[in-house]
């Protein structure tokens, strides 16, 4: 039996993005089944009650006192949030350094005066103040890691420019991922050091590359995100052109590997010019973009960012790299316990250059038309993350998704991929596990099969453990690919055979 | 304008000594803070305001950055003022000349302090169609970056029929589509009522609701609007105790037609500001807090549009959105 529980915690004011963020971490604890934290004004407490979540309220909580509401399956689950609650308000830096005193700068000028060796700042305020922030940083001679979105495309150009001037990166605006000397920035996996330089305008398409690189024994020198905008006409490639020329003349680099999105053809010639010129080999991975030029300018080109990666460590290894551990699965088999009409794939992905990757995956494989016809979503775009943090953080949405598809009738196969990491989701897998089965669950009901294909963005040193969560997911039943490229390739074989075999009537 | 003194040597205490000048002082509270003998508590202390009931009334200390608020007293230290040693409950005494937390060694000098008005500035001059062109224009703008919390979603649905709003969102909508509805008939007593659910609701140290009625009486005031004073201070008389006091500080001067620098400075902006720097006007006001931003602006720019054809339909709308994503 479930019980209601309520901690009041007095004079506690938090705003509301951390509110929602620790809601949503409670509500992960185990044995907890829903949470809400709100300030105790009449107006929330009656959306408390309307919750169900309202029972035994202390009545002298106030407008002024924050209330932490819960339903959990016991008391002990209860208790255990009430402390967890508490801990992630007292605030993530006294918990990790159990200190009150800490020097916090609260600005560029104040960081540089503590640790006048600082050379790169990284940026994560509201876009509008974003630029100025870089220019500051700029201004300062630091390299400048621009994780904010909503930074205009003129103050990008600008801030890229002085970069260039000043020879320092600009990584970004809405750099998702970076690994610096080793360092990990924003979301990004533990790999190894190695020979391997990357530059991508492409967050996941960078994390996929960097691990698949580990997995086949490579190492990375550095991978420099540049934003997606870079290599759009008005940017010019700026900063992918920076990037190559550090690559080329970092004496650890051996292999340059450049990603992105097909880039404007005039930005795409410039950067093309430069590999041309490159001392070291160059691969290069435009999604869906065109492999003759790319070869006409002595470069290795790349379709999908296994091929990158599996170029660039054969590049860096001087062999073949080892296959990758992977089961081909058995399309045929799972088409035969498919219904009549059941041939799409729902792609419900956080990770957008993942998405991408699989829409020209499937694009070669099925052909444009019903390529088109497959619903592959980025639901870290701004269309699905409307009041949620990124599906990355919070698979809620990813789970409610999961399940609409296993209520469609016409879907055959869902695919996901799973992105671990630095900042990531600490489970993702598990997380999204319960969805699953229930999309599951819903389908043998009707007496429809349903494939659910995965593959994991991860390594074994990731906080996440890749063993661990590929387990999680194998045990579910979940088809395993060992690169998100043969994720949608053996989706695409489902569906393509669903759709050509005969079925019963 | 005078700049801040520079901090004295460390005493041998716990916190060094340190002696700020204000640099800007509301006019709503600039008598009562010459009255000496004035006593009081810290009730907030964050990284750019210190808020501190002094008899009776909350007070805010802000940095200079924050801008002019209705209750504030500026300064601009070279440190977050979270960072200076000022703790919840410190006694704060007030002599006239300068407010001092003595428990922080903090002294605040208030002589030589510019006075600010928090006085809602009127625009007079736009035709009804020209407010409601601007108006609609701030909107597709702030709809671009609007967060995803608070009432951020509901920004985005005002302008994209097919944008989930949220719970809140629509809890939200339908009260103000009532507001409205009750000032086309002319009755701020309906109006107020509508409002009263909105009082306190949503997340955060100001709640969306808050905030929201906050930027809807300053549209109102702005735009000159018949209803702006009834209903503000109608509003600020329900809010006594019915939500966060800095909440309810902000409302009760909302009903003296009084805001902060910000509001004035979208309120302009959208009114009679260039069309070029509107889009970066609406980011900055976005940009305030976690969602305060937006919830300020749904606001603002309803009670500007008050008056348009078909802003209760709308509103309707997004109150009856059946797509629950948020």
């Amino acid at each position: 039996m479930s019980v209601v529980r309520q901690r009041v915690f007095r004079n506690a004011y938090r705003d509301s993005v951390e509110l929602m963020r620790i809601a949503a971490e409670i509500e992960r604890l185990p044995g907890v089944i829903r949470a809400g934290l709100v300030m105790c004004t009449p107006a929330n407490l009656a959306i408390v009650d309307e919750a169900g979540l309202g029972k035994g309220l202390d009545p002298g909580a106030g407008p002024n006192d924050m209330v932490v509401a819960l339903a959990a399956n016991d008391e002990a689950a209860a208790e255990a949030a009430f402390e967890r609650a508490a801990t992630l308000m007292r605030g993530a830096a006294a918990e990790a350094a159990g200190e009150g005193q800490r020097f916090v700068p609260t600005t560029i000028a104040e960081a540089i005066a503590e640790l006048p060796e600082l050379n790169l700042a990284l940026i994560s305020t509201p876009g509008t103040y974003a630029a100025a922030e870089a220019l500051k940083a700029l201004k300062r001679g630091m390299h400048v890691f621009l994780f904010s979105d909503n930074v205009p495309v003129e103050d990008e150009i600008e801030l890229k420019q002085l970069g260039v001037r000043k020879g320092l990166l600009v990584m970004g605006p809405d750099c998702g991922t970076a690994i610096l000397d080793g360092v990990p920035l924003g979301f990004a996996n533990a790999v190894r050091r190695g020979g391997v330089g990357l530059v991508g305008a492409s967050g996941t398409g960078l994390q996929q590359v960097t691990c698949l690189l580990e997995a086949f024994g490579a190492g990375v020198s550095q991978a420099i995100g540049v934003g997606g905008r870079d290599l759009h006409e008005e940017v010019g490639g700026l900063m992918m052109l920076a990037g190559l020329e550090r690559l080329l003349a970092d004496a650890g680099t051996e292999v340059v590997v450049l990603i992105s999105k097909p880039p404007a053809p005039s930005v795409a010639a410039k950067v093309l010019a430069a590999a041309s010129a490159a001392s070291k080999p160059v691969v290069v991975n435009f999604l869906g973009g065109d492999g003759d030029a790319i070869r006409a300018a002595g470069a290795h080109p790349a379709t999908t960012f296994e091929e990158a990666a599996r170029t660039a460590a054969e590049l860096s290894l001087g062999a073949p790299p080892p296959p990758l551990d992977d089961d081909a699965g058995d399309p045929a088999a799972w088409a035969a316990t498919l219904s009549r009409g059941q041939d799409r794939i729902a792609g419900l992905y956080s990770g957008g250059s993942l998405a991408s990757e699989a829409k020209v995956v499937l694009k070669g494989l099925l052909g444009p038309e019903a390529a088109a016809e497959q619903q592959i979503l980025d639901l870290g775009d701004d269309e699905y993350t409307v009041g949620r943090p990124h599906p990355m953080i919070d698979p809620r949405l990813r789970s409610e998704k999961i399940e609409e598809a296993g209520g469609d009738r016409q879907v055959a196969v869902i695919l996901l991929d799973i992105v671990l990491g630095y900042a990531s989701h600490p489970d993702p897998a598990g997380a999204l596990i319960p969805a699953i089965r229930a999309a599951r669950d819903a389908a043998a009901a009707d007496g429809r099969g349903l494939a659910v294909i995965a593959s994991v963005c991860g390594t074994p040193g990731d906080p996440q453990g890749l063993a661990s969560q590929s387990a999680i997911l194998a045990d579910a039943g979940v088809h395993l690919a060992a690169s998100n490229a043969r994720a949608a390739q053996l989706a695409g074989l489902v569906a393509q055979r669903a759709a050509l075999r005969e079925v019963p009537a | 304008m005078m700049g801040p003194e520079p901090m004295v040597q460390p005493a041998a205490g716990v916190f060094p000594q340190r002696r700020f000048a204000a640099t800007r002082i509301s006019d709503a509270i600039a008598d009562q803070l010459r009255v000496a003998g004035g006593e009081g508590t810290v009730e907030g202390v964050h990284r750019s305001a210190l808020n501190i009931r002094l008899n009776g009334h909350l007070v805010t200390v802000a940095h200079e950055s924050v801008g002019g608020l209705p209750n504030g007293i500026l300064v601009d230290p070279p440190m977050a003022l979270d960072q200076i040693g000022v703790a919840l409950g410190m006694p704060v005494q007030l002599d006239g000349a300068s407010l001092r937390v003595p428990g922080a060694s903090l002294t605040i000098l208030l002589r030589g302090a510019a006075i600010w008005s928090p006085a809602m500035p009127v625009v007079h001059a736009l035709s009804q169609s020209a407010r409601h062109e601007r108006a609609e224009r701030a909107m597709r703008l702030a709809a671009d970056g609007a967060p995803r919390v608070g009432l951020g979603p509901l920004v985005v649905g005002l302008v994209n029929e097919k944008a989930s709003v949220g719970s809140l969102g629509r809890a939200a909508a339908g009260s103000l589509a009532s507001v409205v509805e009750a000032f086309a008939k002319g009755s701020a007593a309906h109006a107020v009522a509508a409002a009263h659910p909105l009082i306190g609701l949503g997340p955060g140290a100001t709640p969306s609701g808050d905030d929201l009625l906050v930027g809807l009486a300053a549209g109102l005031a702005t735009t000159n609007h018949p209803m702006a004073r009834p209903f503000a201070v109608g509003v600020a008389r329900q809010a006594a105790r019915m939500t966060t006091s800095v909440a309810e500080s902000y409302l009760f001067y909302a009903g003296r037609l009084e805001f902060s620098e910000r509001v004035h400075s979208a309120a302009l902006a959208v009114l009679t500001g260039p069309r070029h720097e509107l889009r970066a006007a609406m980011h900055a006001a976005l940009a305030w807090g976690a969602s305060s931003g937006a919830d300020l602006m749904v606001g603002l720019l309803v009670g500007i549009e008050a008056d348009a054809p078909n802003l209760v339909a709308r509103l309707q709308a997004c109150a009856r959105e059946k797509n629950v994503a948020a």
